[in-house]
């Protein structure tokens, strides 16, 4: 009997991902960290390693506080306070990309610190011009020879052709799995959207195609659809628990469309396979509508889609403390969003959660687009 | 109490004045029909813009000096208003207050016909630039300066020096003026001068006692900052040598009595230079170097290849070398200037600055033995300062320096 696949199962895949990522590395290949949304992963996934997301997810920083101060981004201090801890042993890599000066600056402060593991900075490209994406290709160039290197496999030509077929497949199906959820009701939630997304940063990509293949062949079967007062889209940088989401869903709210790197940035565009693969990897990275490069227009281009799109009644404005990109664009995309007469919330967030708090001004906020 | 024994250098007390004239000087460049550009503070390619005639403006200078001309709280309010966050940079949140239409110094700086921002010293840089370009609905440059791992390498200067000859050909496109090749090569011979001289006086202050503390070399950096390229600025820095070599002749110093010798890393507080006359007097201690004022003498530049030199002078800016290449030069400098210790500002708001120094704070203790503190406020929000906190803390930093 075929296993049915319900959200529920990438649910799991995304709590488990410690043990999967162990166990591939007992097979004795290697797993890197990178921040998923903005490294070349099929580079890494093209070396036989594993790419995974690296989740900054901790409550307290009693081992981060003596090199990170208190102001730190709270992704990157609590990505430090993980690592310290050695919660992800299985790292052999941390690969980032130079997208804040909180990130930069981790990066030369665990060189200094630790080189377990290993760590690489990849230069992210602030414009979209050529030159730039020409030389986030030349940056790819040294990247690939790097985890050539790192993980003792030549990448051929017919790798990197696969890596990207692969790659591109599960951002079709991830795509298709969205547009559901333009259907009202949508045939999955906010939170569970979120984790299907999640789950595909940190589990083999050929296993979570396959997973995603049968979730979309049954979901039109599924009776419990979620329900909600009001379609929101959530916006902002990677949402790596679902519990803010959870906390949004529980306040009356249906996430129906998102603006996250934990999101729709993670797999709206594809690698172009009539390209050169390096180029069009570069090509690819250095569209994605953000806050690193991208003129803000283009961010407000999408957002104004999305709504369109998936019907969208209001948007949230997700940050995380001392998220300094996001909320710099946050000042005019919020003035945008007014300007075309769609409500917005925005809230700051840190861990560990105050729910209370977050629920009262959503349910206010859901309330007032009843 | 040690008794300051020279009144500030008339060089630095010129600075008021210049400071002055430099932003009427944007007012004058548009009377003239020339091009004003707002410019991020480090190395841009002044060079470029001196030589086709366009005038620079700052806006991080610009919130500094409002911050010592105790202007700043207003632009705060009408920023944080407009739903800037407080935890962003201060200098933004200050100059969007006057972007913004709040009360500010010299009635708001002379409005940009386009902004040029870099990467080399954060990307707070970007962001901030981005939404002054957004609000002014001006046309936006960016060179996208790589941040250096290990060293800086070919492909890095390459890449940047790639983005200063676009950079050229964007100007000609919207101000109609080609470069003149000999007008550049004599700006950035001007500009090396001047940054040559700056070093020359930082050198100056080995001597014992030392002969030009923090306040003046934080006013007389101006301008370098700001006129990198001029003749102006040459001769600037050829009296302000002359003064400083004079003192250290005649053996004087900023203390008639030097006790300690001190370093220091991270911006100002702008809000409260009180603070390094409190240590002057009541310690006997004195700041013979500065990292960020020491920023803008950093490379010399070659007139035969004056891209190539200014993108790796753009490239080696403190801010985006590794935390070891800090490491190597803090250490080098405690052993040239005979520092006793560090003073290692952090700012709230300044990520690019603060974030690595309890890092290098662990490091020069545990691998040189130097002893250092680590101060938190704000280069630009006095709101964040507490005066009773940093007292408190450097007074038991001079306790660990033998202080009595």
């Amino acid at each position: 009997m075929i296993e049915r696949v319900t959200a529920q199962k990438f649910r799991e895949l995304f709590k488990t991902r410690d043990d999967i990522a162990a166990k591939w590395k007992r097979t004795g290949k290697k797993v890197v960290g990178c921040i998923s949304t903005y490294t070349p992963e099929e580079i890494i996934y093209a070396a036989e390693a594993l790419p995974v997301e690296l989740i900054g997810r901790a409550e307290t920083f009693s081992k981060a506080d003596a090199y990170l101060p208190s102001f730190t981004c709270s992704f990157m201090r609590g990505l430090m306070e993980v690592l310290l801890e050695e919660r992800y042993g299985y790292l052999d890599l941390i690969a980032l990309p130079s997208l804040g000066d909180s990130l930069r600056g981790f990066y030369g402060i665990w060189k200094q610190i630790s080189d377990n593991p290993f760590a690489y900075l990849l230069h992210y490209p602030s414009n979209r011009s050529e030159e730039a994406c020409e030389y986030f290709a030349e940056e790819i160039e040294r990247f690939k020879s790097y985890i050539e290197t790192f993980a003792g496999k030549t990448i051929s030509k017919k790798d990197l052709r696969n890596a990207i077929d692969v790659y591109n497949e599960n951002r079709k199906l991830l795509k298709k799995l969205y547009w559901l959820r333009r259907k009202k009701p949508p045939p999955i939630s906010g939170v569970e959207a979120l984790e299907v997304v999640l789950s595909s940063m940190t589990t083999p990509k050929d296993l979570h195609n396959q997973l995603l293949e049968t979730l979309l062949a049954e979901i039109d079967e599924r009776e419990d659809c979620p329900e909600g007062a009001v379609r929101l889209l959530v916006s902002g940088h990677i949402v790596d628990d679902s519990d803010i989401l959870e906390v949004i869903e529980d306040s009356g709210g249906i996430i129906v469309s998102d603006d996250l790197d934990s999101g729709s940035r993670y797999f709206w565009h594809l690698v172009d396979t009539e390209a050169k693969p390096i180029e069009a990897i570069s090509r690819r990275y250095t569209r994605i509508p953000s806050p690193y490069g991208s003129p803000i227009e283009d961010r407000i281009n999408f957002l104004r889609t999305m709504v369109k799109a998936f019907e969208v009644e209001g948007i949230v404005f997700l940050t995380r403390k001392f998220c300094e990109p996001y909320l710099f664009d946050y000042v005019t995309l919020g003035q945008a969003v007014k300007e075309e007469g769609i409500p917005s919330l925005s809230l700051e967030y840190e861990y560990p959660l105050t729910r209370g708090a977050l629920k009262t001004r959503i349910e206010a906020f859901v309330e007032m687009l009843r | 109490m040690s008794k300051r024994a020279r009144r500030s250098l008339s060089a630095a007390r010129e600075v008021t004045s210049l400071v002055a004239a430099h932003y009427m000087s944007a007012v004058q460049a548009h009377g003239e029909g020339r091009w004003v550009a707002w410019v991020t503070a480090v190395s841009p390619p002044l060079e470029i813009l001196y030589s086709m005639g366009i005038q620079p403006l700052f806006p991080e200078n610009y919130a500094c000096v409002a911050t010592v001309m105790k202007a700043s709280r207003n632009m705060f309010d009408v920023s944080e208003a407009y739903g800037i966050s407080r935890d962003l940079c201060s200098y933004a949140r200050c100059v969007m207050g006057s972007v913004l239409g709040g009360e500010a110094p010299f009635g708001g700086m002379e409005k940009p016909d386009f902004l040029l921002s870099t990467k080399n010293v954060c990307v707070v840089y970007m962001k901030w630039w981005e939404l002054m370009a957004h609000t002014l609905k001006c046309p936006l440059y960016v060179i996208d300066s790589p941040a250096i791992t290990d060293k800086i390498e070919e492909y890095h200067v390459r890449y940047v020096d790639k983005q200063l000859r676009d950079l050229v050909s964007e100007l000609r496109k919207i101000t109609g003026k080609s470069l003149d090749e000999d007008k550049l090569k004599e700006a950035v011979k001007l500009s090396d001068r001047a940054a040559e001289l700056w070093r020359k006086v930082i050198e100056q202050r080995r001597a014992k006692p030392c002969p030009m503390g923090v306040t003046d070399s934080s006013a007389a950096m101006f301008p370098l900052v700001a006129s990198a390229g001029t003749q102006e600025a040459v001769e600037y820095y050829g009296r302000l040598l002359d003064e400083v070599s004079a003192r250290v002749k005649q053996g004087v110093g900023v203390l008639e009595n030097e006790k300690f010798r001190l370093l220091l890393s991270g911006i100002p507080y702008w809000h409260h230079l009180r603070m390094f006359n409190y240590l002057e007097e009541k310690y006997g201690a004195v700041f013979v170097h500065e990292l960020y004022t020491a920023t803008w003498g950093m490379a010399s530049l070659n007139p035969a290849k004056p891209f190539e030199s200014m993108a790796f002078k753009s490239l080696l800016n403190p801010t985006n070398m590794p935390i070891h290449w800090s490491r190597n030069w803090i250490s080098g400098l405690v052993k040239d200037f005979d520092i006793d210790g560090i003073v290692l500002l952090s700012s709230r708001s300044c990520k690019a600055t603060s974030i690595g120094n309890l890092t290098i704070q662990k490091v020069l203790r545990e691998e040189y033995g130097i002893p250092s503190v680590v101060l938190e406020a704000d280069h630009t929000d006095d709101r964040v300062y507490s005066e009773a906190e940093v007292t408190t803390r450097l007074d038991a930093f001079m306790e660990v320096l033998g202080a009595k």
